[in-house]
């Protein structure tokens, strides 16, 4: 239970509600002098279900010398165009009211970095197209609001560094991940999410990714390359194995409970008998033998091309269609066993069901047991 | 409570008036209500002076507690990986009071608390305490998965106690849109604890460490 702190210069701040205290009893009045100062406007929990205008530009004298606006925890339903005037804003904080829309002027707030608003009522009518204008945007959390799909226009936003998506209702992720390099967080936790595209391989600053509390079965093997990823939350899935390729990051904390892990040694799973094609890519690449296209057509070029090498590092063979789902138990720290989901190219290919990560005894097996770097990678790794 | 004590030559009477008055003097400063922070940890060392601890009366104090944000702002550090352990009083070896912060759906793993007291109180958001049963011992091979005793649910304020004799707990945010904040009370402190496999109810020790103390990071390995 070690804690390893991330190596990000900063604390997380966490969400916390400075005034979200539940014996808070002190007296909420509408207008108090601290309302502006300096920089900031300070309009939370006033009780307000309209923000008015004309009052707000009475009291905030040079809206665009504001950078900092506080209207969270009041019961808005959505802010008027004149939010445009606050041209120097920096952070909007809106969580906690009952915003059904957002005015499209917001994107013209060409200096946003921050942008809160979670818990509100927001669907996927309610976000407005010229969003993806903000493309300085750094900080976006739409947590605990009715979004059924993932918002496109988040993946114009190219300097995203977080994202919030919990607690929605999205079942579908589209494959379009690619343009958000930039993002160190992600965390789409408590959705309906029941496959992980294989453009979430592109997401190369991403440290902390949060898929619990979905429907999810497994995972791309894009997957292994995201290379900084420290964090993997995936409790409160449908898990029953794991792609292998989970040894190759570097986490820290992987979080597994509540998943119907297998627990024992499974039984062979489907094996598909293989094509005749396939036998016959399986020879050529086995025995290296040359091809070309003067000798075969282009689509047996892209096949042979395409072989997936078997994982047992004792079989130089390949498969193309037909692969054998092996369920194989990585023995964790001497104490847990993890059920990673292999692939191999047949039956045959399967050696003993539990292998040794650590470093010493290793009584049933002598083949195949992975370098003792990876023991050690994994002793902070917080299971269960 | 006030009583008017009556001067009278009776031995006894007098003898009993002196042990009343006693009393009233040595607790009349102690209010079972902290208002603070501070008063919480004044009232602890008080409760811990002799060794003889009196849980009922801790349970009580943690639970009349009311606190506000301001005091227990220098322990409030979220990490978006794990829940955060901050030491807010290592008293005197006796018990360790400490604020810990769980970001959206952080939780811990199931452990149990080393034949010390364990009570727990919610001073943001809702946690989910599930109690599991001690594994079954059926030997080194057996895997059995945990049975689960019962799972409550905590917040504003609320305190659970735990000990070993109660079984094992797993905490958890159930929420994925807000933080919570949990102040602990361990009598006495302890290091090291064992988690456990909630699917073949196997376990391994682990050391227990801080985040931060006294509002200070501590430095991470």
């Amino acid at each position: 239970m070690a804690a390893a702190a991330l190596t990000t210069a900063e604390d997380y701040e966490g969400d916390y509600d400075l005034d979200d205290d539940f014996d808070d009893d002190e007296d909420d009045c509408n207008f108090s002098s601290e309302t502006v100062l300096g920089d900031t406007v300070d309009y939370s929990h006033r009780n307000i279900s309209i923000l008015d205008p004309n009052e707000l530009l009475t009291l905030v004298k040079n809206p665009n010398r504001i950078k900092n606006f506080q209207l969270n925890s009041n019961q808005l339903l959505t802010l008027p165009s004149q939010i445009e005037q606050f041209q120097s804003l920096v952070t909007m904080e809106l969580s906690n009211n009952q915003l059904v829309q957002l005015p499209a002027e917001l994107s013209l707030l060409k200096n946003l970095k921050n942008l809160y608003l979670k818990n509100n009522s927001l669907d996927d009518f309610s976000l407005p197209k010229e969003l993806e204008l903000l493309k300085q945007l750094e900080v976006i959390n739409l947590g605990g609001n009715r979004l059924k799909q993932f918002p496109y226009q988040l993946f114009q936003m190219i300097n995203l560094k977080e994202v919030y998506l919990g607690s929605n209702q999205i079942a579908f992720l589209p494959d379009l991940f690619q343009t958000l390099i930039k993002v160190e967080v992600l965390y789409m936790g408590g959705n309906q999410i029941g496959n992980v595209p294989d453009s979430i391989g592109y997401m190369r600053s991403l440290v902390v990714l949060n898929l619990s509390g979905n429907r999810l079965r497994t995972l791309p093997r894009s997957i292994s390359r995201l290379g900084r990823l420290k964090s993997l939350s995936l409790h409160n899935n449908q898990f029953s194995a794991l792609p292998p390729d989970i040894i190759r990051l570097d986490l820290q904390e992987l979080s597994l409970r509540n998943n119907p892990l297998v627990v024992r040694f499974v039984r062979d799973l489907t094996y598909d008998v293989p094509t005749l094609k396939e036998l016959a890519g399986r020879t050529i690449k086995l025995h290296k033998i040359c091809y070309d296209d003067q000798s075969i057509p282009r689509s047996l070029i892209e096949y042979l091309n395409a072989a997936k090498s078997c994982l047992n590092p004792k079989c130089k063979g390949v498969y193309f269609e037909s692969c054998h789902k092996n369920i194989k138990f990585v023995d964790f720290c001497g104490k847990f066993y993890l059920p990673l989901l292999q692939f191999l190219c047949s039956p045959a290919c399967t050696s003993t069901p539990t292998f040794q990560m650590t470093s010493s005894d290793s009584d049933d097996n002598s083949d195949d047991v992975p370098n003792k770097d990876m023991s050690s990678k994994f002793k902070k790794v917080l299971l269960g | 409570m006030t009583e008017t004590l009556l001067n009278t030559n009776m031995h006894d009477i007098h003898d009993i008036q002196l042990i009343r008055q006693k009393y009233v003097d040595n607790t009349a400063h102690l209010s079972t209500h902290p208002k603070s922070l501070n008063e919480l940890i004044e009232l602890l060392y008080e409760a811990f002076a002799t060794n003889d601890v009196n849980i009922d009366y801790v349970h009580t104090i943690m639970n009349n507690y009311k606190g506000n944000v301001k005091e227990w702002a220098p322990f409030l550090k979220f990490q978006p990986n794990k829940y955060t352990r901050n030491l807010v009083d290592a008293g005197n070896g006796k018990f360790n009071l400490m604020i810990l912060c769980w970001a959206e759906s952080q939780g811990s793993s199931i452990h149990d608390h080393t034949n010390s007291h364990c009570f727990m109180k919610c001073i943001q958001g809702t946690l989910v305490e599930t109690k599991y049963a001690w594994p079954k011992d059926g030997g080194e091979n057996t895997e059995t998965p945990m049975e689960i005793i019962s799972r409550t649910e905590l917040k504003d304020g609320k305190v659970a106690y735990i000990n070993d004799s109660i079984g094992l707990h797993r905490v958890e945010n159930p929420s994925h849109t807000d933080t919570a904040v949990t102040l602990h009370l361990y009598v006495p402190p302890y290091s090291h604890c064992s988690v456990f496999d909630e699917r073949t109810g196997r376990t391994k020790e682990a050391h227990v460490t801080f985040y931060s103390i006294n509002g200070l990071l501590t430095t991470s390995e």
